[in-house]
């Protein structure tokens, strides 16, 4: 066993080391059973050594994958606060993850086989290694024996399938001697590839270089050269993680992520797509912008279903001097705050300031930078114009505290610009405010490729889908009781649970966008009451679910 | 003395406390003989719990069929079946033992426990003498002091007295401290729960004999006596299919069982002929168990539970605050806050009320669901209280339309909460206002104080009406939602109103009516007063909507400020759908709209299309987490009569085939907070916010009380 044996342990990256002689000291003088805390000590050690490994790893190949930075900077970078044990190996996963997507092959041999599992799984042995330090880290612990020994076997077991941990040690040039920082350094031959002094760093055998600066550090402790951890400090005294920010490999894209973040999207001024010509559509957009301008109001709301070119025609609206944006909850433009930011960069362009002239002191208050914004529009007889799609998607915040697209297209309610924004009708059973509206329909040729989407999309479940058949065969409009009852009919196995009817109902609403929605008066089971009649909108649309539900 | 040993006794107890008297008897055998005997102080207590069980079963069918008109036993009996265990029964018992005395029935249970518990002389005809020979038994029996090494696990000494009474009450502690004490029973413990179980088995006997239970069942017929039930060849006449029923020998009335007992003859699932008895009893929840082999059965699957609802109706249970006097305080404030316009009926009113000395009469207000007339009532309340004597405030700086009408007044809201919805609460509640403002000290004089609702409206309130229009010289009486009050047509608020008033009496009486103006039960129930006392309101006759010009003041008092012109007009337009006028209760919908953020004034496309679209709107926005569990939720608030609870509903859910799996109370605790505002709460109790919602819901329903009385 590698973490009760001395001449092994020593040989591991510093801290790990440390912790094992730690664990093997108390095992010997107090007895297994005092040892729940040590063990715990080596499990951190263990993964924090791996995640700041993977990290370093993950810069040194480029920092390749957007989405990752993102994560590793939010992390890492902005949250200005100690990294801990699971959200190492967090990143580890992640940036694994990356590596195996594209074939990347890390320096450290044979850390890419190492399987971090998946969050949410509780057998594998990183999940249960977490759960030990997790349930002693939270209080919720009792030391029991046989666990400690258990976990610590699982452990031993982990650390002897990487050997590179001993094989690969991490080495430091001091500018005299380069040494292996394990647990007890060792001055070792110059390596043949150059490395950057005082920078940690990890050889392969193929001659490439990780440095883990600025994750880890050199540390002389009481004349005993050792690996430490970097840490992260809200007063950014010393190195900490978050001067990855500065790593070059990093640096670049965060440069670019910064930017985007205060407002300047690469992607947005494409996001609406091609214009196209849908001449009725926008004679009628035209006449609502004109009486809205003409009146002092801001917003107007176009509605279409999916597989409309709506894009395209605010794309039209649009011109060349109009901010475009399109709402993605997956990316920043999701989020209200950077659209707030996207349109002082806009103002700012427009009238000629330079780039951050407005809302440099405003921080987070996103109001106060609209104020702005207009104010400055008034003084020089601006009138803005955005055009914003799918705002539907607009309603969540895309993190705590942040406004919501939806609550930003509310704030531009008044102000010297119009604002037209498009969303597909009949998402949300709340609407959006405006002050005038345009309603379209499907326009000549509609994208059977988003209304497939849409269809698929909306129906998740075999209630769904049940009421998309329905839709489909059916040779009239159809009210929730025709389906239910049709359902009910369809049940091969009477034993089944009978249709629910409010699941039907709200199955109804979340295809409401492509259908055609009357209200009519309607007999059943002897009561005669005005209900709501269902019907596809288009024939495209029975075509596309059919092929949907084949 | 009989020299019957207990096995012949134990056929001729009813079964199955025959067969619970034969396993003691059995095993007290083997204890004696030397042998083990592990289970024999459980076996004593189920034999005493189940001769509890029985007696406090006679005594309860009994009461009903007496006519059950003491609330206080009412409450007892239904608190006690919820969850019944043995000091429940004993405890019903030892009450109706005293109430039924003098009944045919009651009355040989109560002789049966007032028979002495007592070892005769030398134990003459008992099996099980030899017990009281040890001397700590003895003493145990004598009362003498006993030595400070007492016998673990008993009692010092006999705590009831030595009837038959005291034995089932001692044998309870027995089994308490079997239960819970931690420690087994010592053989003096022992003995001495051998020595009452033979009591109990004799006094019954005594007490019993000859009366025999039978049943008859699809043609067969059962003697349910003794160690098991028997086929017979004949049952005594008269019998009913399906009841268990006590058949005594001198003339006196058979006394059926059911449905606290029932009787199921052995088929493919359960392989004996077993009588069961009620474990626990509400409307939502109806267990039965079979002794023999501790089987448990679902009402509705025993057939039980329609006959069980019928008996149910005959426990009517009031609520009993502890001050009589209500207070609507809060009430007031909640329908005051954004009260507007309505001078004309508060006119109408003043206008009714004020001629001193005119003919006792009513004054009627009616209204459509939600149009208001809680509102008005309450705003009538609010006038009144803030003016009441004793309060600050000069009658120079109140308007006309806040001076307060002169006279003793007295409210009352009716509502499924508090009891509110009992006439027994409602006049207690009424009284208790009209002693305070007639100057009566309420807790010198009783004069009023009575539990009995009879006795309140024939006696105590026209007389309370007479003195206190002596001494203030009006009294009105507002009554608010008299279709909300419970209980036949004798027992609901309206059908309690005195048919004549006296002078200078007036009641204001509100109530719903349908689109037709109707309102049937209200309507029947007011029928015996004469038409020549009773003056509908010009103005409420139903109470109709909002003018636009109080919408306007309305909005203006939600938003604190100017409301634009649009927003007004989509308001106006959403509350008008029906008719010409605004809907109050949709207006009272945009506030809370407003307060919640759901409603924007400054823009006029948040306001609802109309009320229905409201609904649908929150409606759709539910949680559909869980299989739909707060959508279910909801349905069947729609359909209960009664509030529920966490436990009911994840019982009721539990049993749909919809839902599909058992939920938990926790779960529905848990979807509950989502609903928000969609409830109002009594204390843990919960029901729909309002019967528009409701009708949105489940549609037009049935009168619940119509049909709970046979009616619908």
């Amino acid at each position: 066993m590698i973490l009760l044996d001395p001449e092994r342990s020593r040989l591991l990256p510093t801290p790990l080391a440390a912790a094992a002689a730690l664990l093997e000291r108390e095992t010997r003088i107090s007895g297994v059973h005092t040892t729940a805390d040590e063990l715990v000590g080596c499990i951190e050690a263990f993964f924090g050594f791996l995640g700041r490994l993977w990290v370093a790893e993950y810069l040194a190949a480029g920092a390749p994958d957007a989405a990752a930075n993102v994560q590793l900077y939010s992390t890492l970078v902005s949250a200005r606060q100690p990294v801990l044990g699971g959200a190492w190996i967090g990143l580890a996963r992640l940036v694994r993850g990356v590596f195996v997507d594209r074939g990347l092959e890390p320096v450290a041999v044979g850390l890419r086989d190492y399987d971090f599992g998946r969050f949410g799984e509780h057998d594998d042995p990183v999940a249960r290694l977490s759960a030990y330090r997790n349930s002693f880290a939270h209080g919720s612990f009792h030391a029991v024996v046989d666990e400690i020994v258990a976990h610590r076997e699982l452990l031993d077991a982990e650390i002897a399938r990487l050997p590179f941990l001993i094989d690969q040690p991490v080495v430091v040039d001091t500018g005299g001697e380069v040494v292996a920082l394990r647990g007890t350094a060792t001055v070792i031959a110059r390596p043949a590839v150059p490395i950057e002094p005082l920078h940690p760093s990890l050889i392969g055998p193929d001659g490439r270089v990780v440095d883990l600066h600025p994750l880890a550090t050199g540390r002389d402790e009481e004349g005993q050269l050792g690996l430490a951890w970097s840490v992260a400090s809200k007063k950014s005294r010393g190195i900490s993680p978050q001067d990855i920010a500065r790593h070059v490999r990093f640096a670049a894209w965060l440069d670019r992520y910064q930017r985007e973040l205060d407002g300047d999207v690469e992607a947005a001024s494409s996001s609406l797509g091609e214009p196209v010509d849908w001449p009725e559509a926008a004679r009628d957009l035209e006449a609502r912008v004109a009486e809205l301008d003409r009146a002092g109001r801001c917003l107007v709301l176009v509605e279409s279903p999916p597989g409309a070119p709506r894009a395209g025609l605010l794309a039209s609206w649009a011109g060349t001097d109009a901010l475009r944006w399109r709402v993605d909850p997956r990316g920043l433009m999701g989020s209200g705050l950077v659209l707030a930011r996207a349109i002082s960069r806009h103002a700012e362009r427009v009238l000629g300031l330079d780039r951050g002239a407005i809302g440099a002191n405003d921080g987070d208050d996103w109001r106060a930078t609209l104020g702005e914004v207009a104010r400055r529009c008034v003084a020089a007889g601006v009138r803005l114009r955005f055009a914003m799609d799918d705002l539907h998607l607009g309603e969540a915040a895309a993190r705590p505290g942040e406004p919501s697209v939806h609550e930003v297209w509310r704030a531009l309610s008044t102000g010297p610009w119009t604002v037209v924004g498009g969303a597909t009708r009949a998402w949300s059973i709340r609407p959006l405010p405006w002050d005038a509206r345009v309603q379209l329909g499907f326009g000549a040729a509609p994208s059977t490729e988003a209304i497939r989407a849409f269809l698929a999309a909306r129906t998740p479940t075999a209630a769904h889908r049940g009421v998309l058949r329905t839709l489909a065969n059916a040779d009239a409009p159809v009210d929730v009781f025709d389906v239910c009852d049709t359902l009910d009919g369809e049940r091969a196995d009477t034993t089944a649970q009978p249709v629910f009817e409010p699941e039907i109902e709200r199955a109804l609403w979340d295809l409401a966008p492509v259908l055609a929605i009357g209200r009519e008066a309607r007999s059943h089971d002897g009561v005669t009451e005005p209900v709501r009649t269902f019907a596809l909108a288009n024939p495209v649309i029975v075509t596309v679910a059919r092929e949907v539900l084949a | 003395m009989t020299t019957m040993d207990l096995a012949q006794l134990a056929e001729r107890l009813p079964y199955p406390l025959g067969l619970k008297l034969q396993s003691v008897r059995a095993e007290a055998r083997t204890r004696a003989e030397g042998g083990l005997a592990p289970n024999l102080a459980f076996t004593i207590a189920a034999f005493n719990g189940l001769a509890l069980r029985l007696a406090a079963l006679v005594l309860v069918q009994a009461y009903v069929r007496g006519g059950a008109s003491d609330a206080e036993i009412n409450r007892l009996v239904v608190d006690k079946l919820r969850t019944p265990a043995d000091g429940s029964w004993r405890e019903v018992a030892d009450r109706l033992r005293q109430k039924l005395a003098g009944d045919v029935h009651g009355s040989r249970v109560a002789r049966w426990f007032n028979l002495s518990a007592a070892v005769p002389p030398g134990g003459m005809g008992w099996e099980m003498p030899h017990l009281a020979r040890s001397e700590r038994v003895s003493a145990y029996f004598d009362g003498a002091p006993r030595s400070r090494k007492g016998a673990p696990g008993a009692p010092a000494k006999a705590s009831r007295g030595d009837s038959v009474f005291g034995a089932l009450w001692d044998l309870v502690e027995f089994r308490n401290r079997l239960f819970h004490g931690g420690e087994a029973p010592s053989d003096e413990a022992v003995d001495i729960a051998l020595l009452r179980v033979e009591a109990i088995a004799r006094g019954a006997h005594a007490a019993l004999e000859g009366v025999e239970l039978f049943v008859r069942d699809a043609g067969c017929a059962f003697r349910v006596m003794g160690h098991v039930p028997q086929p017979v060849d004949a049952a005594p006449e008269g019998l009913e299919d399906g009841v268990p029923t006590l058949v005594f020998p001198d003339g006196t009335p058979p006394l059926p069982l059911a449905p606290l007992v029932r009787f199921r003859p052995g088929d493919a699932s359960l392989a004996i002929d077993e009588l069961f008895f009620v474990n626990a009893a509400a409307l939502e929840r109806l267990h039965y168990v079979g002794f023999r082999a501790g089987t448990q059965l679902d009402g509705k699957d025993l057939g039980t539970y329609e006959a069980f609802k019928a008996f149910w109706q005959k426990l009517p249970v009031t609520p009993s605050p502890k001050d009589p006097r209500l207070q609507f305080d809060e009430l007031a404030a909640f329908h005051g806050q954004y009260f507007v316009g309505r001078e004309e009926v508060l006119a109408e009113i003043a206008s009714a009320l004020a001629a001193a000395g005119d003919p006792g009469r009513y004054v009627e207000l009616r209204a459509l669901a939600g149009m208001g007339k809680t509102a008005l009532l309450a705003k009538l309340y609010a006038r009144q209280m803030a003016h009441s004597p004793g309060t600050e405030g000069s009658a120079s700086m109140r308007s006309p339309a806040e001076s307060p009408l002169s006279g003793a007044w007295a409210f009352h809201f009716c509502a499924q909460t508090e009891g509110r919805d009992y006439a027994l609460v409602a006049l207690r509640s009424v009284m208790a206002q009209l002693c305070d403002a007639g100057g009566i000290d309420r807790s010198k004089s009783k004069a009023w104080d009575s539990s009995d609702l009879k006795q309140l409206k024939d006696e105590l309130l026209p007389g309370l009406l007479v003195e206190v229009a002596r001494r203030a010289g009006r009294v009105v009486v507002a009554l608010d939602a008299l279709d909300e009050s419970t209980g036949s047509d004798d027992e609901a608020l309206a059908g309690c109103l005195p048919e004549h008033l006296p002078d200078g009496v007036t009641f204001l009486v509100s109530w719903r009516v349908d689109a037709d103006g109707r309102a049937s039960r209200v309507d029947r129930q007011l029928a015996r007063i004469p038409k020549d006392k009773r003056t509908p309101l010009a103005t409420a006759n139903p109470l109709g909507g909002l003018a636009r010009d109080h919408v306007v003041a309305f909005l203006e008092k939600v938003a604190g400020g100017v409301v634009s012109a649009p927003t007004v007009d989509a308001v106006w337009s959403a509350a008008t759908t029906d008719s010409r006028a605004a809907d109050p209760f949709f207006l009272r919908f945009v506030a809370e709209g407003a307060r919640d953020g759901r409603i924007d004034f400054a823009r006029a496309e948040t306001v609802p299309a109309s009320l229905e679209d409201a609904f649908e709107a929150q409606w759709l926005s539910l949680p559909t987490d869980d299989g739909f569990l707060a959508q279910r939720m909801l349905l069947l608030l729609g359909i209960l009569r009664e509030y529920g609870d966490d436990e009911l509903i994840a019982e009721l859910i539990s049993r749909d085939p919809q839902h599909g799996r058992a939920v938990k109370p926790e779960d529905i605790a848990l979807a509950r907070q989502k609903l928000g505002k969609l409830l109002v709460y009594d204390g843990e109790r919960y029901g729909l916010f309002h019967d528009r919602f409701r009708r949105f819901l489940v549609g037009e329903q049935k009168d619940p009380i119509a049909e709970a009385l046979g009616e619908a």
